[in-house]
C-alpha cells in the first residue's frame, strides 16, 4: 500500500523507521541538511535501504543514480522528488 | 598466445587480451545501468589508449618523467565502472602495481594511505586532493578518473615491491594504520582457478558484479574471472535495486556474488522476476542469516552459497551442501586446493581454535613489512595463512566460525579498526577516553559502537562533526553512548564484556 503522507515531517519517521536510526529523533533532522555527509552519516547500504523503501511504501522506482542522488541529497528534495513523481502524481 | 615479455604484470594484462580475442561472444563486458555493451576490439583499443595516457602522467612534454619511476605503486581508489578494469589492465601492461582503496575514503584518509605507501601517482574517481593545494593534478586519465600526484616526491624512498607483485591488497592491522598485503601474479591466478574450479564458474557465464571491484572478494570473483578464463562480466555501475534486477533478467547463465544485504534487497525488489538465469548466487562478507537462506530459495527456487575467504589468503570455503541452506556460523568446506586446519587456542573449548589456511593464493607478505601471521610459499607452492578467526571444523569437514582473536570489526564485508576510530574520538576536545567496539546489526553483520567518556559540554553532534571530517561513512560509529567512567577489570583493563551489557541493557530500555 502506499503512503500518501509526503510531508517533511512524515519523510523523517520514515527515514528514522526505516534505517532503525534509534539514536536520532525525526524532528532533529533540518530539512535542508545533507543526508549524506550530513548529520546522519547515512554509508551505501542506507541509500540503498530508502530506495528500497520509496520503491515498497511510496511505489516510486530509482533506477539511475543521479536522479537518486538528487532525490536524496535531503528530506526537502525528497519531498520535492516524490511530489513529482508519486504514481497519479 | 602472446610472447611473455617485460614485467610480471604483462602476464596479467596479455592473459586477458588472449581471452577477449578468444571470446566467441561479441558483448565481453556489459555497462548496467542501460545495458551497454562492449566488444573486446573496442575494449582493447580503450585499454591502449588509456595506457598511452598513463605512458604520459606526469610528463610535461612527450615522455614522462614517471616512466622512468622506480616506484611502481598506484593508488586506485574508485567505483566500479568500464574506466576501472580499463585502468588496471592498462597499469599492469606497463608494470605498475595497484594499490586497491575503498571508494568510500576520505581525502584525509587518501592522504594517510599515501604518507603510508608513498605511491608512484594516484587514480581516483573523484577530486580528492590529497595533500592540499600543493598537490599536483594531472588531469583525467580516463572518463571519470584523474590522476594526481602527491606533492612530497623528491627524496622520499618509495616501498620495496617483490618483481612478481601484481596487486596490493588493504587490511586493517593491529596498530590504527592499514597495512598492505602484497598478491603476486601466480597467486592471483592460483586463487582464480581455485574459486572458478570449485564454484564450477565457466568461461560462457555471465558475473553480474554488483559488489565493489576494488575489494578481495570483487576483485577475484569477477575481475579476475575475466583475467583467467574470460568469463564476462555485466558490471553496475551502482548496486541500485533497479538496476540489480535490470542485470538479472539478462541472458543467463549468471553468477551472483553477493552479499547478506544484496541478497535481501533482491528479495524486496524483484517483483515478479524469477530471475530464470541465475544459476548461482553467493554470499560473503558477513554472516549469512539462515532465515535468509530459506526466504531466498522459497522465492527463487535457489539457495545462496556461503563464501568464505580473507584478504591475505583469497577464497577459504564455500558451502556445496545439498540442499544450500546452513545454520549460522557454517561456511561450507575448504576449496578445491586449500586446506584448513584449526590451530588449538588458549581459552578455547570443543575443538575451537584460529583458523590455519594453506593454500597457493596465500599472498607473498604484508607492506610495510610486518611481522605477521603469514608465511608465503615458494613460487606455485602453497604458503600458509594464520587467520585471526576463531572456528572448528564439523562432522562433515565443514568450516564453523565462531569468533575473531582481535577486536576488529567486521561493517558488512569492510573491516574497521577499533583503534583508528579510538584515536580519534580521543582528539575531540572535552574526550577524556573512548572505546569502540562492533555491535550486531541486521544488514551489515556489525556496525561500530563507541563508548565516550567526556566532560559534560561534549555532545554527540561534536563527536560526530569530528567523525565526519576523517572517516569513511561505515567507520564513523552508528550508535554513540556517553559514559561517567568505563567499566575496568580487576587487572585493570577496560572490562569489555561489562561495556556489551551496559549497551545492550540502554538499547532494552529504548521504546
Amino acid at each position: 500500500m502506499a503512503s500518501n503522507d509526503i510531508s517533511p515531517a512524515a519523510l523523517k519517521r520514515f527515514i528514522v523507521r526505516r534505517l532503525r536510526l534509534d539514536q536520532v529523533e525525526p524532528e532533529s533532522i533540518a530539512d535542508e541538511a545533507p543526508l549524506v555527509g550530513g548529520g546522519l552519516n547515512l554509508d551505501s547500504i542506507d541509500l540503498l535501504e530508502l530506495v528500497v523503501g520509496l520503491e515498497k511504501e511510496y511505489g516510486v522506482k530509482i533506477a539511475d543514480v543521479t536522479e537518486g542522488r538528487t532525490a536524496l541529497a535531503s528530506v526537502q528534495s525528497l519531498a520535492e522528488f516524490l511530489a513529482a513523481r508519486r504514481p497519479g502524481a | 598466445m602472446r610472447p611473455m615479455t617485460g614485467p610480471a604484470t604483462r602476464a596479467l594484462h596479455d592473459r586477458l587480451l588472449d581471452n577477449l580475442a578468444s571470446s566467441p561472444e561479441r558483448a565481453v563486458l556489459r555497462i548496467h545501468p542501460g545495458n551497454r555493451s562492449l566488444d573486446p576490439d573496442t575494449f582493447e583499443r580503450t585499454i591502449l589508449g588509456a595506457e598511452r595516457r598513463l605512458a604520459r602522467v606526469g610528463g610535461h612534454g612527450e615522455r614522462s618523467a614517471l616512466l622512468e619511476d622506480p616506484n611502481r605503486l598506484v593508488l586506485l581508489s574508485a567505483r566500479n565502472g568500464e574506466a576501472y578494469l580499463v585502468a588496471i589492465a592498462a597499469l599492469w601492461k606497463r608494470g605498475r602495481v595497484p594499490l586497491l582503496a575503498d571508494a568510500d575514503l576520505t581525502r584525509d584518509e587518501i592522504g594517510e594511505l599515501v604518507s603510508t605507501f608513498r605511491p608512484s601517482f594516484c587514480l581516483l574517481d573523484r577530486r580528492v586532493d590529497p595533500e592540499g593545494a600543493d598537490s599536483e593534478s594531472l588531469g583525467e586519465m580516463l572518463p571519470g578518473l584523474h590522476a594526481c600526484l602527491p606533492k612530497v616526491r623528491a627524496g622520499v624512498k618509495p616501498l620495496s615491491l617483490p618483481d612478481e607483485a601484481a596487486i596490493v591488497r588493504l587490511t586493517s592491522g593491529t596498530a590504527a594504520r592499514p597495512r598492505g598485503v602484497v598478491v603476486s601474479v601466480e597467486q592471483l591466478l592460483a586463487d582464480a582457478r581455485q574459486i572458478t574450479r570449485t564454484m564450477k564458474i565457466e568461461p560462457g557465464d555471465t558475473m553480474v558484479t554488483a559488489i565493489p571491484l576494488g575489494h578481495a572478494y570483487g576483485f577475484v570473483h569477477a575481475l579476475m574471472s575475466l583475467v583467467h578464463q574470460g568469463t564476462r562480466l555485466a558490471l553496475l555501475e551502482q548496486p541500485l535495486p533497479a538496476i540489480l534486477v535490470e542485470a538479472l533478467a539478462g541472458p543467463g547463465p549468471l553468477v551472483l556474488p553477493g552479499t547478506p544485504y544484496l541478497c535481501e534487497m533482491l528479495i524486496q525488489a524483484a517483483g515478479r522476476h524469477r530471475f530464470k538465469g541465475l544459476r548461482l548466487c553467493l554470499s560473503a562478507g558477513a554472516p549469512l542469516p539462515e532465515v535468509l537462506s530459506r526466504a531466498f530459495k522459497e522465492r527463487f527456487g535457489q539457495p545462496i552459497r556461503t563464501f568464505y575467504g580473507a584478504s591475505e589468503c583469497g577464497g577459504i570455503a564455500f558451502d556445496r551442501s545439498p540442499d544450500g541452506v546452513l545454520q549460522d556460523g557454517c561456511v561450507g568446506t575448504p576449496l578445491d586446493g586449500v586446506e584448513v586446519t584449526i590451530q588449538p587456542q588458549a581459552g578455547q573449548e570443543n575443538g575451537v581454535g584460529r583458523i590455519l589456511v594453506r593454500s597457493a593464493a596465500v599472498a607473498s607478505g604484508y607492506t610495510p613489512a610486518a611481522a605477521g601471521d603469514l608465511h608465503p610459499g615458494a613460487a606455485g607452492r602453497p604458503g600458509t595463512f594464520l587467520t585471526s578467526d576463531l572456528g572448528r571444523l564439523d562432522d562433515k569437514g565443514r568450516v564453523v566460525l565462531t569468533g575473531r582473536v582481535d577486536r576488529i570489526i567486521n561493517v558488512g564485508g569492510r573491516k574497521v579498526n577499533p583503534a583508528e576510530v579510538e584515536a580519534l574520538l580521543k582528539k575531540v576536545p572535552g574526550v577524556s577516553d573512548a572505546v569502540v567496539f562492533g555491535v550486531p546489526d541486521r544488514h551489515r553483520g556489525q556496525t561500530v559502537c563507541a563508548c565516550v567518556v567526556g566532560a559534560k559540554a561534549v555532545t554527540r553532534e561534536a563527536v560526530l562533526e569530528t567523525c565526519r571530517a576523517n572517516l569513511a561513512p561505515y567507520k564513523i560509529p552508528r550508535r554513540i553512548e556517553f559514559t561517567a567512567r568505563l567499566p575496568v577489570t580487576a587487572r585493570g583493563k577496560t572490562d569489555r564484556s561489562a561495556l556489551a551489557r551496559l549497551i545492550s541493557s540502554r538499547s532494552e530500555a529504548r521504546p
